[in-house]
């Protein structure tokens, strides 16, 4: 499929200078203070590409936390974020710069997840163990977020009013909280609180929950594993995106107010500036 | 779907001593009789040995672990102590091992003390050496319970017990011993869905046992898990519910051990709510599951009213769905009041003749319903191809007689036409005291919409197959001479004129200052409405005649390369695409967070919008052009073998079908209650909706 802009489009008067931002992240995975590994694994990737429609950015996010024993949730979470990179270069970013057909976006940032269950799950049958990693993934194009997830790490976008999960967790507590069984507080102290009911590389079979949004408006995208979400409260993630300034900084803050509070779990966060137009 | 354990949380050791938790029991010193399936980290074992009575392990499958809850079966299943042969309390010999579960083996046996007669029995071994004598505790406090339980209670539907007994530290129960299988090796063994009507009958007879169980005196027992491998069906069809392991006295008010299984477990028992109408959702649960063929273990937990079962199985009936969905409803007050209400309910069911309840034989279509369903009908001298306009009271429809016709909505009364030079299959537009309308012959035409007489014509050069849109002062339409046009809604002058690769057929929309617009070149195009420029297009395999619809920033169309695209407003990138199976010329229709659309494959498609997943599909058997169209609920569309559907939006169930005499590429329109359609038999029809 090929599309462009006509030329004239692109002569149009650009918009006040002092509005105009360009896209810039920060990234950070910390091991906390309580675990002797890190489990979790973060890309961030940048790319200005020539396409038809002219000069575009690209910006590629994923964060992914690894489960099972051992050695076995940091192999999962590796292998997923190179799966899940790989498949959106080779589907999208080559075929941008060969000039071919790109496949659609959403369609390929859920299937490059899919692809990295099908692959995870056959090495860990090799190897009999039962890894398992979360993924969550967007992908910022044409002023849109194309985003996929499968587990219980969260995407956030923060807008003038306020923060807003993108993400919904694939846990049971989630799930009955949704349904209204059980209360915000029940949940927090739940027995079953770190059981998803699915994950990547652990079952033949899953549902990426995949979505597309315009970034109208949209100041921070946020993405992190349940080590920030779970002992950073959203108040306190929203003060520190609206304080802006530099994104890694912004990322430095989260991940030491994590460690603060216990670091009892590893920490990934990604604060992605939203490009304005 | 079984859930996943995140070792590592943030209330757990580090991972290098996350091999089990807190309250899972540890075997230790045996090998496991069955291996964990590689790769897959289960709470629940997969059910063990062959398909037997009892075979349920005891404690297999809880699902939640509260600090006072039996543990989880992450455990290897333990191995059998006795063998075949050997001889309990001199009377008791094992004759075969029927399943091994985490804590328990069952085998069958035979007792030995009725000479000459061969007595077979269910034995089933608890064997506990867990280190924690807490959990060993509750181990055997639930055998103790489900002995004691069993020993109180006299239903068909239940297994007698005959003896209880310890041999050297291990605890035996003896059990009637129930010849057939349970309905998950029923259903792994078949494979299709089962069959409505012997559903039906078994979940009369457990809501009959389950009635007996809530009406046990002095407090009710509720069962707590009924799911389809705790179901045995005898040969005789008689079905017998095993493994009272967990079952328990209701104590009202009283929050209990959070317990049962995934998928099939009611949400209130996760907040450790024990209810008789628990029995029923899991009831519920298992019905849907026995005949749809969707695993609830493998499904997003109580996601069933997303699910309803005609939509995964369209030869169920909708009585049984009815059924069915009242038990699953989240709100337990909101279900069947006890499991004898749902019996009778059923048991209405079981009376009809099931053929005659099956939606796929639309009843509706038969002559008399038909009757009914028609207001009236207006005949044309020529095929009706277009879309009817309804518009102050008067029916705007095209002919291939080449006359725009004017029908009188309420009573289908003739008011006038307008002739042009060549047939019309394009859809008229409405302004104020006008419509405007293309025609093959090249033409727009703009008509005083009392009175027939032209206001304007406007010329392309190539025939209009288009149907005009209108945004503010101006009036867009593609020509068959590969141009785009925009005229002057005033006058009919033309304000600019676009040129693509191939006949324009599809019809404008607009959004956001742009007209969107497909070609036969296969390009959907976005172009500034003032000045007639692009600002972008995107190419589609092939010719693109259906309609691009814009909702919450995406452009639907259909492609004739099969495939419904959602694109970025903004820039054209295709966000997602849907394949089906043939070209789609249908404009899709948005309703909230759904895109409906037809395909030539014969099927209309229901997606969600915001990932192109499919909902469900109806099978028509014949090609659909039309474009589908949502009011109150329902989807109306027509297609290649006659018929006007109407579905349930929200399932894709079939609520009527209105015969006509030749195909329905064209659009129904509806208003105020009544559908407005089209037919190649020359005739257009008034159809209650």
């Amino acid at each position: 499929m090929g599309f462009w802009k006509s030329r004239r489009q692109k002569t149009a008067a650009p918009p006040p200078p002092e509005k105009r931002k360009g896209m810039a992240f920060g990234a950070i995975s910390d091991v906390g203070r309580v675990r002797p590994t890190n489990q979790d694994h973060i890309v961030a990737l940048q790319l200005s590409l020539p396409t038809p429609n002219g000069q575009e950015t690209l910006g590629f996010f994923v964060v992914a936390d690894g489960m099972g024993g051992h050695t076995g949730g940091a192999t999962a979470s590796a292998r997923a974020v190179e799966i899940v990179t790989g498949e959106v270069l080779r589907g999208l970013v080559l075929p941008i710069l060969c000039g071919d057909l790109p496949a659609a976006v959403q369609d390929l940032v859920r299937e490059a997840l899919l692809t990295a269950n099908r692959r995870i799950l056959d090495e860990a049958a090799r190897q009999h163990n039962d890894m398992g990693t979360t993924v969550t993934a967007a992908l910022l194009l044409g002023g849109r977020c194309y985003q996929a997830h499968v587990g219980d790490s969260r995407l956030y976008t923060h807008t003038a009013a306020g923060l807003q999960c993108r993400t919904r967790d694939h846990s049971m507590v989630a799930r009955l909280l949704e349904l209204g069984q059980i209360s915000p507080e029940e949940a927090k102290h739940h027995p079953k609180r770190n059981y998803l009911y699915q994950s990547v590389g652990q079952q033949d079979e899953i549902e990426v929950e995949s979505d597309s949004y315009s970034l109208d408006g949209c100041e921070h995208l946020l993405l992190c594993s349940d080590g920030l979400w779970g002992v950073v409260a959203e108040g306190a993630i929203l003060q520190a995106l609206t304080q802006g300034g530099d994104a890694q900084v912004i990322c430095e803050q989260l991940v030491g107010q994590a460690n603060e509070a216990g670091g009892e779990d590893n920490i990934s966060v990604i604060v992605v500036q939203v490009p304005q137009p | 779907m079984p859930l996943l354990k995140k070792v590592g949380g943030r209330k757990e050791a580090p991972p290098a001593a996350a091999e089990g938790d807190a309250g899972t029991v540890r075997l230790t010193g045996e090998a496991p009789a069955v291996p964990a399936r590689p790769g897959t980290r289960q709470v629940q074992p997969d059910a063990a040995g062959p398909a037997v009575p009892m075979t349920r392990p005891m404690e297999a499958e809880p699902i939640i672990g509260g600090p006072a809850a039996p543990a989880k079966a992450e455990a290897p299943p333990r191995a059998p102590t006795l063998s075949v042969g050997a001889v309990l309390e001199e009377r008791y010999q094992i004759e075969s091992i029927l399943g091994i579960g985490g804590m328990s083996v069952v085998y069958k046996g035979r007792d030995t003390r009725f000479k000459g007669v061969y007595r077979p029995c269910a034995i089933k071994e608890m064997i506990d050496r867990s280190p924690n004598s807490q959990t060993r505790g509750i181990t055997l406090k639930n055998f103790e319970r489900e002995a004691s339980l069993l020993a109180t209670l006299n239903h068909p539907a239940i297994p007698k017990i005959y003896d209880y007994f310890v041999v050297e530290g291990r605890i035996y129960l003896v059990l009637e011993f129930i010849e057939g299988n349970n309905l998950e090796d029923i259903l792994d063994e078949s494979t299709d869905a089962l069959e409505e009507e012997r559903v039906v009958r078994w979940a009369i007879q457990i809501c009959d046992v389950l009635s007996y169980l809530h009406n046990h005196k002095p407090e009710p027992i509720i069962f707590r898990d009924i799911k389809p491998s705790n179901v045995m069906i005898a040969p005789d069809e008689r079905i017998v519910l095993i493994d009272f392991g967990i079952a328990r006295i209701f104590e009202a008010d009283q929050k209990g051990t959070m317990i049962g299984t995934e998928g099939y477990s009611p949400p209130e028992q996760y907040r450790g709510v024990t209810d008789p109408r628990g029995d029923l959702y899991a009831l519920g649960a298992t019905m849907h599951h026995l005949l749809t063929r969707s695993d609830p273990r493998l499904e997003t937990p109580f996601t069933f009213h997303e699910r309803p079962p005609t939509s995964l199985n369209p030869h169920l009936s909708s009585q049984v769905e009815a059924v069915i969905m009242k038990a699953l409803e989240y709100d337990s007050r909101q279900r069947w009041a006890s499991a004898a209400e749902m019996r009778t309910a059923l048991l209405d069911l079981a009376h009809l003749d099931v053929t005659d309840l099956r939606s796929g034989s639309s009843p509706a279509a038969g002559p008399t319903s038909a009757a009914d369903r028609l207001l009236w009908s207006f005949d044309c001298e020529e095929e009706v191809r277009a879309s009817p306009l309804v518009y102050n009271g008067i029916v705007y429809v095209g002919a291939y007689d080449n006359n725009l016709y004017a029908v009188d909505a309420g009573a289908g009364k003739f008011l006038w036409k307008f002739p042009t030079q060549r047939g019309i299959c394009s859809t008229a537009c409405a302004w104020e005291r006008f419509v405007a309308v293309g025609s093959e012959d090249g033409n727009l035409y703009a008509l005083h919409a009392q009175s027939g007489q032209v206001q304007w014509t406007a010329r392309t050069s190539g025939s209009i197959r288009s149907s005009p849109r209108i945004l503010l002062d101006a009036l867009f339409v593609g020509s068959d001479d590969q141009n785009v046009y925009a005229f002057d809604l005033r006058k009919g002058e033309q304000l600019w004129s676009y040129r693509t690769w191939g006949a324009v057929r599809s019809s404008a929309s607009n959004v956001g200052g742009m007209i969107l617009i497909g070609s036969d070149d296969g390009h959907v195009y976005a172009i500034e409405s003032r000045r007639g420029e692009a600002q972008w297009k995107t190419r589609t395999g092939q010719a693109v005649v259906s309609s691009p619809v814009a909702s919450e920033g995406l452009i639907f169309v259909g492609s004739w390369d099969a495939h419904l695209y959602a694109l970025d407003q903004r820039s054209g990138w295709p966000a997602w695409k849907f394949r089906t199976n043939g070209r789609v010329t249908s404009t899709p229709f948005v309703y909230g967070s759904r895109v409906y659309v037809g395909s030539s494959d014969g099927n209309l498609y229901c997606l969600e919008t915001r990932n192109g997943k499919q909902l469900w599909k109806f099978e028509s058997g014949s090609f659909i052009t039309s474009s589908p169209q949502v009011a109150g609920g329902k989807v109306y569309f027509g297609a290649g073998n006659g018929r006007v559907y109407c579905l349930d939006a929200e399932s894709g169930r079939e609520l009527w079908a209105f015969q006509t005499g030749k195909p329905v590429p064209g659009t129904p329109a509806i208003v105020e209650g009544v559908v407005y359609v089209g037919s190649m038999d020359q005739r257009v029809y008034a159809l209650r909706a």
